[in-house]
Order: C-alpha cells, then structure tokens, then sequence
C-alpha cells in the first residue's frame, strides 16, 4: 500500500512541479518574441530587446448596446490570475497551436481572455469577451506601438510620425491598411483593416496607440456569451 | 489466435516510438535542413584545414577556432568522413542527420544500461525513455547534440553496459577510447575502467566486493561535495567562460529539478531498492551514479558537463525506483496507466526544456544557427571563391557570422567565433568608420596557424554583424558572447551597406534580405 501511495504521490508531485515551477513559454513571429501576461499579450523586438507592442485588456473597452462603453478592466492589479487548468495546458497549447494565451479574467461582471496564435507569417490576436448581464455589441481594440515607430497609412507614402510630445487625436476613416515600421525591426507590421472602421492614432507614455472600435455581429448572442474578435497583423518585407 | 510481442520487441517498439516523438518535437520549429549545432562548425573549421594538408594530433595547431586542446582531432575526422558519407545532403543537412543519429543511439544506450544493470526490460524502459525525453537545457546537453563529450558519454555508458553482460573486451575497448574523442570525459572512462579491473582482480584475490562498498563511498563523496561546495568555489582559470560555468549548489539543485520535476525523488526511492537487494551490478552502478552525481555538486568550473555521463546512471536508479513502486501494483492495467501518466509527463517536461533552450534561436518563425538567407550566400561564396589557393582569401564578419560561413564555405576567418581582440577591433572599426583605411586595414588580421597572403577580404555584412556591431566595448572583446541567432538586414543596415559602396574598395557581389557580401582586393 505504501509503495503505491509512494508512486502516485511522486506522480502527482512532479506533475504538480512541471505546471507552477516553469514560466510560461513564448512563441515567436518573424523577429517578435510573443508571450502572454495575466493581463495582456505582447511582442517583444528581438532585434531591439524591450521595445514591445501590446494588446491590453486595460486598454481595451467593451461597447454595449446603448453606446456606452466599459474598459475591460481598469485600476485593479491583476497579478495572478491563472488557474491550474490554465498551467496545466499551457505547454501542450504553446506546442500543439503554437499559441499563447491569457488567464481568464473577470472585472465589473466582464470576462475576458487574449488568445495569440502564430499563422504563417502573421500573429492573430484574438480577444474574447463576456458580460454577466448586458448585451455587448462592440470592442474597442487598441494596439500600443513603439513611440519611435513610423506609420505608413493607406500606402499612401504618407508617413506620419508621433512624437512622445503630441498630444493629439489623429482620427480617420477609411483606412485599408495600416504599415508599422518599428526602429530595427526588418519586418514591418500591416494591420488589415476594413473601410468603414474610422481609426484614431495618439501617443502615450506606453507608446503610439492605434485604436479602433469593431461591432459584432450579434443578432443571435445573449448576455453571458462570449463574443471573439480577431485582429490580423501581418508582418512584410519592405523596401527602405 | 493469441498474438503476443515478445518483451524485447516491445521495448524496442515503445523507445522507437518515443524517439520518433521526441525528434517531431525537437524538429517541428528548425525542420531540416535547419541546425541547432553550434559547437559543430568547429570541428568542421579543423576538418576544412586538414583537407588542406594542415595536420596536427593538436586541434589548436590545425584552427585558431581552438584555444584549448580537449581533444584529438579524431572527432573532426569522423565528421570529416560522415560529411562525405552524407554528401549527397545541403549544408547542414549533414548537421541535422548527424544529431538526430546521435539522439537514438543515446536513447539506445541509456535502455541498454538499465538492462545490463537489473536484466528488467521496465527498467530498461524507464531508463530508455528518461534518456529521450531529460534535455539537459544548460551546459550538458547531453541528448540532441553530435559533439565529443556526448559521443565519449555515450562510449563510456555502453562500454559500462558491455562490461555488465561479460562483455569485457568490447567495454575496454569503447571505455578507452572515449580518450581519443575528449580528454575530460575520456579520463572519467579510464578511471572507470580501472575501477572495474581492480574491482574484478581484488574479487578474485581476496574475494571481496568493491561494488558492494561503492554506494557507501559514493554517499560520503556526496556529502563531502555538498560541504565543499556550501562554503565556496574553486576556481582555477582565469577566464569570463570559466566563472560563468561555475555554478553554485542551489543553481544546480534548481536545473535538476528543472529537468527533471519532482520526478528526481524517485532517484532516492531507487537508492534504497539498490541498497537492499544486494546486486553487484546495481550497487556498481548506485556507486558510479553517486560518485559522479558528487563530481557535478563539486563547485569547479565545467563541473556541470560531467552530468553528460552522470545522467545515464542517475537514469538507471531513478528508473529502479519509480519500477519496484510500480510493481506493487497488481493489475498490468494499472501498471500500463502508471507508465502512461508518467510517459506524459515527461513528454511535457521535454517541451518545455526543449522551448527553454532554443529561445536562444529564435529566427523568424523558426529556430536555427543558420538562416535561409545565410545558406544562399555560402552557397555563392562556397562557388565563386572555394577554388581559390586555401587562406588566400579570407572571411571577416562578427564572431558568429565567421563561425558559420567558415565552416560552410571551407574558406578561412581568423578564430571563427573565438576571434582575437585585435582582430575584434580592427572589424569594430569598419563599422564605425566605413571608409578606405578601415577597410584596407583588414589586410594586416594575421590568422594563428595559416601564415598566407591575403589576396582578397570578404566582408560579410549580416544582420548579426549589424547587431554586433552595436554592441558595447567590453561585449565587442567578449568571447563568451555572441549573436548566436540568425538575424535579417534592417534599416541600419543597409545605410551601412550604401556607405561601404560608396568608398569605391568595396564591391558588393552578393546580397539578400540577410546578407551582403563585399569583395575588397588587396591593392
């Protein structure tokens, strides 16, 4: 009897041991190191170590029917969010999607969780919401950029820089396409996008933020579902 | 009908199939013919010159890429002939057969031991599949990589395992010869040897077992290395790789757990099933297990890569251990349900250490040494310059850069990735002032062992270079240090680019989004 005690606690120990004593992985797309927080999902530029662009759920709001609009999460810390399913499956995920994900995090009756997953040459970052009550209709989506970064928008060989220094909203509509040229980076990214999405550009202390509100269809979804919105970023050659 | 495989088959059928598992892993993100070998290129550096009649018992007189002679050049000839058996094979393509060879035999080996010691097929088991899915990610590195300590490991292990089942000839053999491939490890085969001769002639004496003290010497020694190493370390070089290789007791503690999980308590439950059944293998092997486990705590610098031998014992014992619990389980399903969970988790320990180490590579989508563009340009450089008078032309580019292209394309740089300070500068130069007299400066780096003129300099400009390049002063001169992952040309790269055509002494003949290579004639 002690003997098959013995086996199955040093079974369950060691399993226990590979889910919490071991960060979690990271994937990687073109020269972007790409790894999950509790609370966002990031690039980091491998070429230029600690220059990252970032999906936040702080940055990021919900949109209800009535127009009105909640940050995801806001003010709270969120250091420790995952749950030990979450742990259990990160390595097997990380390997056989080749994704990174957040834990699910629930704030002010929204839940939420950020899933990154490499295809081919582009990152997919999609960002699951729910609420507990109300109906959601939209997410407002935010990217954070380098604060060097240029923005080259609709091909146009407009490049427009954003200084630390501005502080103002570039709002715009329109938009095709969005190319990011991050210093040392040599690819950019290109940020797909539809027509009637108007876009606003303003820069932070974080860094440029590129900011744009998409509706889902939600004719059929009820409150408490989760409702997913996937951003495309693509990362290209480009000629200097 | 009643069809059953017989035990052996089965064995072979599961370790065959984890193998293949593990290489799909290992595999999936640098898909052939992508190399993680870096240590490698080096032996190929030395072949590459004794293609050219440089020969000498003593790598450092044949490459300046040696520093320190470890070994003979025997290593550098089996690759050498391999290189040609696989010739059919791209660049690396060789690299990449070659590790995966080596990877299986290591797989081999380690269920070879675990029978050899206990005549169990689970143990042997256990023992096979620790072998294939334990990556050690620091220093040892034992299973994936063809490289001299792991092959001189892999000839002790099985030299051991000979010598178990009355093999005695064979294991002096590969016990001695693992000299020949390292000098570190192949001492640890010499001293093995002569502990079984005297372990055999004393038996035979005065009937008196060395194997049956041996666990005790090795707990002591155990002991003795965990008190050496709490009150301090012992350093005898004086060089940055040395102290950077010199880890204290709670780091190592830590890398084996990291390695291994939890799972290495099973190691202790195996100690005590050695030490109660009294089998003179079992005990020998606890001893070589512990004595060798003491070697790795001692707070000595390189200490760590003696664990390339120490795991295949360590293995064995954990494997007794984690078998005699599962034996007190009566139901085979059970027992198929307990090897499953525990194939599981190992399999999730391998991906993780597996992920560890090879975040040092990461290179657009995939993990390699080398990259795409990298291996169209040594294609070029290896058609338009490998016929040229050897060490007439000579490569110049960051350490990394050097390492790969000279090995690649046969033509010579001055050390590879182990480059002179002098050398170093005069590169950082060229950077930081593109012009003329850089650049003809060039001509004066005097490579350590091939005394020639230089007619031509190849400068290639890489994305490592570029980030090399940017590196601060004490990193420029760092040996330690290198860009070890692939990178692409970026912005700063190619205003770089345009200033060295324009000094006029520069030719671009070849460029990609990775490379740009430059012809300077000597005048």
């Amino acid at each position: 009897m002690l003997r098959k005690l013995l086996f199955w606690g040093l079974i369950v120990v060691s399993y226990i041991s590979v889910i919490f004593l071991y960060d979690p992985l990271s994937i990687f797309v073109g020269p972007f190191r790409v790894s999950s927080s509790v609370t966002n999902v990031a690039m980091e530029n491998t070429y230029q170590p600690g220059q990252y662009i970032t999906a936040s759920m702080y940055d990021d709001a919900v949109v209800f029917a009535d127009g009105t609009e909640q940050k995801i999460i806001s003010g709270d810390s969120f250091s420790n969010g995952s749950s030990w399913i979450d742990a259990a499956i990160s390595d097997m995920w990380y390997f056989l999607f080749r994704s990174v994900r957040t834990p699910e995090i629930s704030y002010n009756n929204v839940s939420s969780y950020y899933v990154a997953h490499v295809e081919n040459d582009s990152l997919n970052i999609t960002r699951s919401v729910s609420h507990m009550s109300r109906d959601i209709v939209g997410i407002r989506r935010t990217l954070v950029v380098p604060n060097s970064s240029r923005i080259l928008i609709n091909n146009t060989k407009e490049i427009r820089d954003f200084p630390v220094a501005e502080n103002k909203r570039y709002i715009t509509d329109g938009i095709e396409q969005i190319v990011i040229f991050v210093p040392e980076s040599p690819l950019a990214l290109q940020l797909p996008l539809d027509t009637d999405v108007p876009v606003a550009f303003f820069s932070s202390d974080a860094g440029i933020v590129i900011a744009s509100t998409i509706y889902f269809d939600n004719t059929k979804i009820l409150p408490s579902q989760w409702h997913t919105d996937t951003q495309q970023i693509k990362l290209v050659h480009y000629e200097f | 009908m009643n069809f059953k495989i017989e035990k052996k088959y089965q064995l072979i059928i599961i370790l065959s199939l984890t193998a293949m598992v593990v290489l799909f892993v290992w595999r999936s993100d640098s898909p052939y013919p992508l190399s993680l070998d870096w240590d490698l290129y080096a032996h190929w550096h030395v072949f590459n010159a004794m293609r050219h009649g440089y020969i000498s018992i003593f790598p450092s007189h044949i490459s300046d890429t040696f520093l320190l002679n470890t070994y003979l050049p025997v290593f550098a000839v089996i690759t050498g002939v391999f290189r040609y058996v696989f010739g059919f094979l791209s660049q690396t393509g060789f690299y990449f057969v070659a590790d995966s060879i080596h990877f299986t035999l290591n797989v081999m080996v380690g269920a070879f031991l675990g029978y050899a010691t206990t005549k169990r097929y689970s143990v042997a088991l256990v023992s096979g599949l620790l072998a294939a899915f334990i990556y050690e990610s620091v220093v040892a590195q034992t299973s994936m990589f063809f490289i001299p300590q792991n092959l001189a490991a892999l000839l002790i292990v099985s030299g051991v395992a000979f010598w178990l089942i009355e093999h005695k000839k064979v294991a002096s053999t590969l016990l001695l010869s693992s000299f020949l491939i390292h000098y570190v490890i192949g001492v640890l085969g010499v001293l093995i040897l002569l502990l079984l001769l005297a372990s055999d002639y004393i038996k035979h004496k005065i009937k008196f077992s060395i194997p049956r003290v041996l666990p005790l010497v090795g707990i002591v020694t155990v002991i003795g290395a965990i008190i050496f190493a709490y009150f301090g370390e012992f350093n005898p070089f004086s060089s940055t790789e040395s102290a950077q290789l010199t880890f204290g007791l709670l780091v190592k503690m830590d890398y084996l757990v990291t390695w291994y999980s939890f799972l290495i308590v099973g190691y202790v439950v195996g100690i005590w099933y050695v030490l109660k059944s009294q089998s003179t293998n079992k005990n020998l092997i606890l001893g070589l297990s512990l004595g060798l486990l003491a070697a790795v705590i001692l707070p000595i610098p390189y200490s760590l890569k003696l664990f390339t031998v120490g795991r295949y014992f360590i293995n064995v014992i954990l494997g007794i251990g984690i078998v005699s619990l599962v034996d007190s389980f009566t139901h085979r399903v059970v027992r198929i349900l307990g090897f499953s969970i525990l194939w599981l988790i190992l399999l999730n320990l391998f991906i993780h250490n597996a992920a560890t180490f090879k975040s040092a590579f990461p290179y657009h989508g995939v993990v390699s040494t080398v990259s795409t563009y990298e291996l169209k340009a040594i294609d070029y450089i290896k058609e338009a310059y490998s016929k040229r008078d050897y060490g007439s032309v000579l490569l110049v580019s960051d350490p990394a850069t050097q390492h790969v292209f000279e090995a690649l394309t046969g033509i010579n740089s001055q050390g590879g990735a182990f480059s002179t300070n002098e050398t170093r500068n005069l590169i950082s130069q060229t950077y930081r002032a593109p012009e003329v007299d850089s650049l003809l400066q060039l001509f004066t780096i005097k490579d350590g062992i091939i005394i020639k003129d230089v007619d031509t300099i190849l400068l290639i400009v890489s994305g490592r270079y570029i980030q090399w390049q940017s590196l601060p002063d004490e990193k420029i001169t760092d040996q330690t240090f290198n860009v070890w992952a692939p990178r692409d040309l970026t912005a700063r790269a190619f205003e770089y680019i345009d200033k060295l055509e324009k000094t006029g002494v520069a030719t671009k003949v070849f460029s990609n989004h990775g490379v740009a290579v430059f012809e300077i004639n000597k005048p």
